[in-house]
């Protein structure tokens, strides 16, 4: 009975086989159904014809040509002349091709140890009258090592270009720091932390002050390797000036602060405390319980209890970091996974990140 | 026997599996020898059925010709320590061999205690501790506890070699070790 049934499936299977082929004339030879297929020619790929390749694919392709068609110029990138690549990028109108064209151009720095191939980008980023095409050849920068070449050209830095009127630009400057901090050093190497403090402090004040911009860098950034000079002056804008910042970039400023080298944790541990004492935001008092914690560790179970009874809001939050600290975990990484997994019912306000 | 939800236990063993450890950020790493001769000679043990290696060995049967190239796709700091007179001989007194057995070497540092280490090189004019994308970073050669010419990849957390970086690619003894194969996907 059984050997019938697989009979009868393997027949049924077979005749719809057979009617999709006829339905699609699989059968006809290739004469009847098409017509002879073209000679395959050897032909030399030139930097406008992949130019235009990829125009068209950024603008109707699939991601998975999109992406192929961009390695394909930055690898082709390193075999061209400089000379060309740098005419096509200069020539070149739509910021889309901008930032390709800034990427292929930012390949050779890291392939071929040239840091000069950044120029005509970065002049582009400073002096384009068009803030797409400024911000383009900006995004084009990110993953290269970007911070290191500037100091090495000495034409421009990023915190003259976080300066920019357009918030495009102010936020591919963002952006570039974020990733070159994190994946290219993982914040281990301590000119690149600088610098992103540096451009911080320059983002909030002047014309352009973009507070949230500064914030974002803050935020995202571990003062691991940082030196005591720049902590000093994220600690003197959260102590001396707290009514001229907003509680996003205080918070930001706290948020840094709990990830200093060692040498200043008992520092930095004072100024968190009074802090939380002086500054009644529940954005920062938030912000200064998750800064202790990194800082501190399990060390810092003691101080939240303490800071408990001064605000009421935050006591379910220092019921989750208490909990998450008392599982003992010895790194940062796994506390803060360890405070993510626990139940919302502890954590009643949204998380900083999303407060924007 | 209870039934399990297979959402639960597929949560479950992947907690389990990460064991709390932080998992760092996937990167790619392709050979480090732009020649096709360059093959994969061990892998978790040496020569593949010897003793505990955890690490790949990558070689062409030279010495001090060939670069020996940052494996990492995309720009990275590659931190010199040097200082071990250049070699294509064999030294076996351990970690004797300069450096702690090392030789010359490089080590990109990664989150979480991650890192990707290069060793056993020739130093050349250019070997410095540099940011970037596959360069040369020194000659393919013997310093350190090495038997002959190779390159010696590994990547830790926090000083214990993990496998799954190579393993999980299929990379064994005989894998092309050219520069345009991938041959890992470590953690930093």
């Amino acid at each position: 009975m059984r050997l019938d049934r697989h009979r009868v499936g393997r027949s049924l299977v077979l005749c719809a086989f057979i009617a999709v082929c006829a339905d699609r004339r699989l059968w006809a030879a290739p004469s009847e159904s098409a017509p002879p297929p073209a000679s395959v020619r050897r032909s030399t790929c030139s930097l406008p014809q992949q130019l235009d390749a990829l125009r068209a694919a950024l603008s109707r392709g699939s991601p998975a040509l999109k992406a192929y068609l961009r390695r394909q110029l930055r690898d082709l990138a390193l075999s061209l002349s400089l000379a060309d690549l740098r005419a096509a990028f200069v020539q070149e109108t739509d910021p889309a091709m901008i930032e390709e064209l800034s990427g292929a151009l930012a390949t050779r720095v890291g392939r071929l140890g040239e840091p000069h191939a950044l120029q005509a980008p970065l002049q582009r980023a400073q002096q384009d009258a068009d803030p797409a095409a400024r911000a383009a050849a900006l995004r084009g920068l990110s993953a290269a090592p970007s911070v290191e070449t500037m100091r090495k050209l000495g034409q421009t830095d990023y915190a003259q270009l976080v300066a920019d009127p357009a918030p495009a630009v102010r936020q591919a400057v963002v952006d570039n720091l974020l990733f070159e901090g994190n994946e290219v050093y993982f914040g281990h190497d301590r000119a690149v932390t600088e610098q992103i403090i540096e451009v911080a402090l320059a983002a909030r004040v002047g014309p352009t002050a973009d507070p949230i911009a500064a914030a974002r860098l803050l935020r995202g950034t571990s003062l691991e390797s940082a030196g005591a000079k720049p902590v000093d002056s994220l600690i003197s804008i959260l102590t001396t000036s707290p009514s001229a910042t907003v509680p996003e970039l205080r918070a930001a400023i706290v948020l840094a602060l709990g990830g200093v080298p060692a040498t200043q944790r008992e520092r930095v541990r004072g100024v968190l405390l009074s802090q939380y004492a002086s500054d009644s935001s529940p954005l920062v008092r938030k912000a200064i319980c998750e800064a202790l914690s990194h800082l501190l560790l399990a060390e810092a179970i003691p101080l939240l209890e303490a800071l408990r009874p001064l605000d009421v809001r935050l006591a379910p939050d220092i019921a989750a970091w208490k909990q998450a600290l008392q599982t003992g975990l010895q790194e940062w990484t796994l506390v803060l996974r360890e405070r993510q997994r626990l139940p919302p019912a502890l954590s009643h306000e949204k998380p900083i990140e999303q407060a924007h | 026997m209870p039934r399990y939800p297979k959402i639960l236990v597929l949560f479950t063993l992947s907690a389990a599996l990460t064991g709390g450890s932080s998992p760092g950020l996937a990167a790619t790493a392709n050979g480090p020898i732009c020649d096709a001769a360059a093959k994969v000679n061990s892998t978790t043990y040496y020569s593949c059925r010897g003793g505990t290696h955890t690490a790949l060995d990558i070689a062409n049967g030279t010495c001090s010709v060939w670069n020996h190239r940052g494996m990492l796709v995309g720009n990275y700091r590659y931190t010199l320590y040097s200082g071990c007179a250049n070699s294509c001989g064999a030294c076996s007194a351990g970690a004797g061999c300069c450096n702690g057995g090392a030789g010359n070497y490089y080590v990109v540092s990664g989150s979480s205690g991650w890192d990707f280490r290069q060793l056993h090189f020739n130093t050349t004019a250019d070997s410095a501790t540099k940011t970037c994308d596959r360069c040369a970073l020194g000659l393919v050669g013997s310093t350190g506890n090495s038997t002959g010419a190779h390159s010696h990849s590994d990547n830790r957390q926090y000083g214990t070699r993990m496998s799954a970086w190579y393993t999980a690619v299929g990379t064994t003894c005989g894998s092309s070790g050219n520069c345009s194969n991938r041959v890992g996907t470590p953690r930093l």
